[in-house]
């Protein structure tokens, strides 16, 4: 499994890294453009992200903005959303109940934030990405 | 959680001073949450266990990069304040706020919350009231988590701080 782990605060971005890092290569962007051109780089080498975690407020651009991004660069490569990576949208648990119809239609999951471990490893074998 | 009961008598209105009944509820309330602010842990180390499920390398990580992030991110804060930039001290206070969820840091967690809300409302000095509370309870939160992990020092293996070259991706 490759992971792009997209989020702005050092110490999410660490434990997601570190948590994710068992299962395959956890990359890593600090901010919106560096995770679009992440992605970028890995549809044109052919070696797309299975999973992306995409924090939902970031400073420049935010986590929507670079979904959106996301799913139209799929989209001209001839990729729909449902065979494209795995999207997990993460956010402040207080913020969640605002932002869960919003990105309903291009991602394939929540994560809450602070982080919890069952609850990550619970969403990766949803999407049947470990079993 | 425990709080005190906190009791205040409401005597009859005077012509000079007088308590109205809603500033004396008010009053009550604000006293309130004094002691609850007294009662919101410095760092609640159950919750961080039970949250990493026991993953002592995990909770590691967790500590050592929020030790040596947030004090940057004060001070990016400060700047921001400073400057006046409104949306500047609304993102830092909410990454310190979820930087501060993820170590079961609730006091800080609440702080920062406080300092993110008052700028979202454009109140930039009443984040700025908060600022002393945020660099103390750092402090206090420092002491504690090393106190808990007797970890003076300690390092994160093997993790980049920054986003990977180019040839890594």
């Amino acid at each position: 499994m490759k992971t792009l782990i997209v989020e702005d605060d050092f110490t999410s971005r660490l434990v997601l890294q570190k948590l994710l890092n068992r299962f395959g290569a956890a990359h890593i962007a600090v901010n919106g453009k560096e995770a679009t051109e992440a992605v970028r780089l890995s549809l044109e080498a052919n070696e797309p992200y299975n999973l992306i975690c995409l924090d939902i407020m970031m400073p420049e651009k935010d986590g929507q903005q670079v979904l959106k991004e996301i799913r139209a660069m799929e989209e001209r490569r001839g990729i729909t959303s449902t065979h494209g990576a795995k999207i997990m949208m993460t956010t402040a648990l207080d913020r969640i109940r605002n932002v869960s119809d919003a990105y309903y239609n291009l991602c394939d999951a929540y994560l809450t934030k602070p982080i919890r471990k069952e609850q990550l490893l619970g969403e990766l074998r949803t999407l049947k990405l470990i079993s | 959680m425990k709080t005190r009961s906190i009791t205040l008598e409401l005597g009859p209105p005077h012509k000079t001073g007088a308590t109205s009944p809603l500033v004396a509820v008010a009053a009550v309330a604000s006293a309130a949450e004094i002691v609850n602010e007294s009662a919101i842990p410095i760092f609640d180390r159950a919750d961080i266990m039970e949250r990493l499920m026991d993953d002592e390398e995990l909770i590691r990580i967790a500590i050592d990069s929020f030790l040596e992030d947030i004090p940057q991110q004060i001070t990016a804060l400060q700047e921001f304040i400073k400057t006046g930039d409104a949306i500047g001290v609304e993102l830092k206070a909410h990454t310190i706020k979820g930087a501060s969820a993820n170590l079961s840091a609730e006091r800080l967690r609440k702080t920062a919350g406080q300092i993110e809300h008052a700028a979202r409302t454009g109140d930039l000095a009443a984040a700025q009231a908060q600022l002393a509370d945020l660099n103390v309870q750092f402090e206090a939160l420092r002491v504690a988590v090393l106190q808990e992990f007797r970890t003076p020092t300690l390092f994160v293996d093997g993790m980049e701080r920054n986003t990977p070259s180019r040839s890594e991706i």
